[in-house]
């Protein structure tokens, strides 16, 4: 599948990861968060019984979604959609509801309680714009985080978010599921399913409405006949 | 276990807001009945009632958020994908309706020592508040089913579920009709009031469906959880140990099989057990979105 825009993409090789945790370090010192807040985490999984056990590791953040769930979800128009992919977040206008992380299917986005917002990773767009490479991308020792600032990659339709779209692109070397990635990859059910969950609360509601109103003029009438 | 993000200050929103809608509701019934003392009574306080539940509601809203001070910006925008969003202009559009409606319902000497506002001629225009009331009464519609939609339109695999926005509906409607017939009974301090012979009736006959209903949509969004694969743990975390327990017992026994029986007794009895029937109805009401949000979480 190609991409007609020309979007940024990062892709990450999984075979080439060696968790030496370089990008979580270099986008903590990007962006300033306090220890436990990792817009960039590495993550390991084991797989198989002693002596075969397999260890593999996976750089994850956010995925830069084509239909972003928690920039539909945000209220006053914090996380934004760039016509370079990227979903950039304003801090200064973020007002901390935590409605994004209840939205996002990936659970990307994280309270800063230094702070006092949500913070994600916002793709170091203050780096790219300057021509400057993001951040864990420059510090990847092993070049298992590669930067695509066009979009143009070798991609096969195996990879893990092409097929939608995402500006996180996984090339995996075991299951998805097994790095602990939701299969198939999730859609942004805030747009999805509102329209249908506001019918499904409005009908019954509406109806319930009318017959209440109705019961209110037939106690009247029972009485006016007594 | 995933960090709590929504905790007990928006289920107190939640249902704050629902029991506003409710009571707004009952008070705009009330006011096609202004000539019986008994409505006229609910009808003012239901409205009263209207107004504190949703300053309350919508001041725990604020209050759970991490950047209290920046909760205008809420009004300087509008996403129309956003749930929160239109929830919020809805909210607010509400606020002024239970506003106008109060001083509508209020007795001319309460009105003449409001400033400014209290001597328009207005506010004795009966038609004009039976507009009000009535076009109210469906933004209250909006308003209780938006507590749903906030939560089912979400990832959260419980709450994304078709049976989520019409239950919050039906259990804001319950909590809104007891807490406001609650409310006039508290006030009148006469538990055999006859005065409050009608709007008892009516409450009677308007519990016990929408209880049914409520038991029903419990059904059906149990069964919707289960069969989505995801959902099955959440929903087995519902179904057993202390949140079971709470689910079982409180949302579902106390909050609504309890007052289901007790509306079918006969009426006499009814209106002896009014008050009980009331208060449980209402913290089932409570224990249910609070189960809700901390399930669907966990």
């Amino acid at each position: 599948m190609s991409r007609e825009k020309k979007e940024r993409l990062i892709v990450f090789y999984a075979d080439r990861c060696i968790q030496c945790h370089s990008c979580e370090v270099a986008c903590q010192l990007e962006n300033n968060t306090p220890a436990g807040i990792r817009l960039r985490r590495v993550r390991n999984f084991e797989k198989g019984r002693f002596p075969e056990v397999k260890k593999f590791y996976i750089s994850s953040a956010c995925f830069h979604c084509n239909s972003p769930a928690c920039a539909s979800a945000c209220a006053v128009g914090a996380l934004v959609k760039r016509s370079d992919g990227t979903v950039n977040h304003l801090q200064h206008r973020c007002i901390g509801c935590g409605y994004c992380i209840q939205a996002c299917p990936f659970k990307v986005p994280q309270f800063n309680p230094a702070q006092n917002i949500m913070r994600k990773c916002s793709f170091c767009t203050q780096r790219i714009d300057r021509g400057r490479l993001p951040a864990c991308v420059a510090k990847c020792t092993t070049k298992a985080l590669v930067y695509h600032p066009e979009g143009k990659i070798p991609i096969e339709l195996q990879d893990y978010g092409e097929i939608e779209n995402l500006h996180m692109i996984y090339k995996l070397v075991h299951k998805a599921e097994e790095y602990g990635l939701p299969v198939p990859v999730p859609l942004n059910t805030t747009t999805e399913n509102q329209l249908w969950m506001w019918l499904a609360g409005l009908l019954p509601a509406i109806g319930m409405t009318f017959v209440l109103i109705r019961m209110a003029q037939k106690i009247e009438g029972d009485k006016g006949d007594e | 276990m995933s960090e709590v993000t929504w905790g007990t200050v928006i289920a107190l929103a939640l249902w704050f807001i629902g029991v506003s809608s409710g009571a707004y509701r009952l008070s705009a019934l009330a006011s096609r009945k202004k000539e019986d003392p008994g409505w006229a009574k609910v009808g003012l306080t239901s409205a009263f009632l209207a107004l504190i539940t949703l300053a309350a509601g919508m001041g725990f809203l604020v209050l759970d958020l991490r950047q209290k001070f920046r909760f205008w910006y809420l009004l300087l925008n509008l996403n129309p994908e956003s749930p929160m969003s239109i929830g919020v202009w809805f909210l607010s559009i509400f606020g002024i309706l239970c506003l106008c409606h109060l001083i509508f319902w209020m007795p001319e000497p309460w009105r003449k020592r409001l400033p400014l506002i209290g001597g328009w001629s207005i506010w004795n225009n009966w038609r004009i508040h039976g507009y009000v009331a009535k076009f109210g009464m469906y933004v209250a519609i909006v308003v209780a089913v938006y507590t749903g939609v906030l939560l089912a339109a979400t990832s959260i695999p419980l709450w994304r579920n078709f049976f989520l926005p019409p239950l919050i509906f039906f259990s804001a409607l319950a909590c809104g009709l007891t807490c406001g017939t609650l409310a006039t009974m508290s006030l009148t301090r006469k538990i055999g009031d006859k005065t409050l012979f009608l709007p008892l009736r009516f409450l009677q006959s308007s519990l016990r469906p929408t209880l049914v209903i409520m038991l029903a949509l419990t059904g059906g969004f149990l069964i919707l959880a289960l069969v989505q694969s995801v959902t099955g743990v959440k929903t087995h975390l519902i179904s057993l140990g202390w949140m079971g327990f709470l689910w079982w017992g409180g949302a579902i026994g106390v909050g609504m099989i309890w007052p289901l029986i007790n509306s079918f007794r006969a009426e006499k009895s009814f209106q002896a057990r009014a008050q009980l029937t009331c208060w449980i109805t209402f913290i089932g009401g409570l224990v249910l979105r609070w189960v809700l949000l901390y399930a669907g979480q966990i």
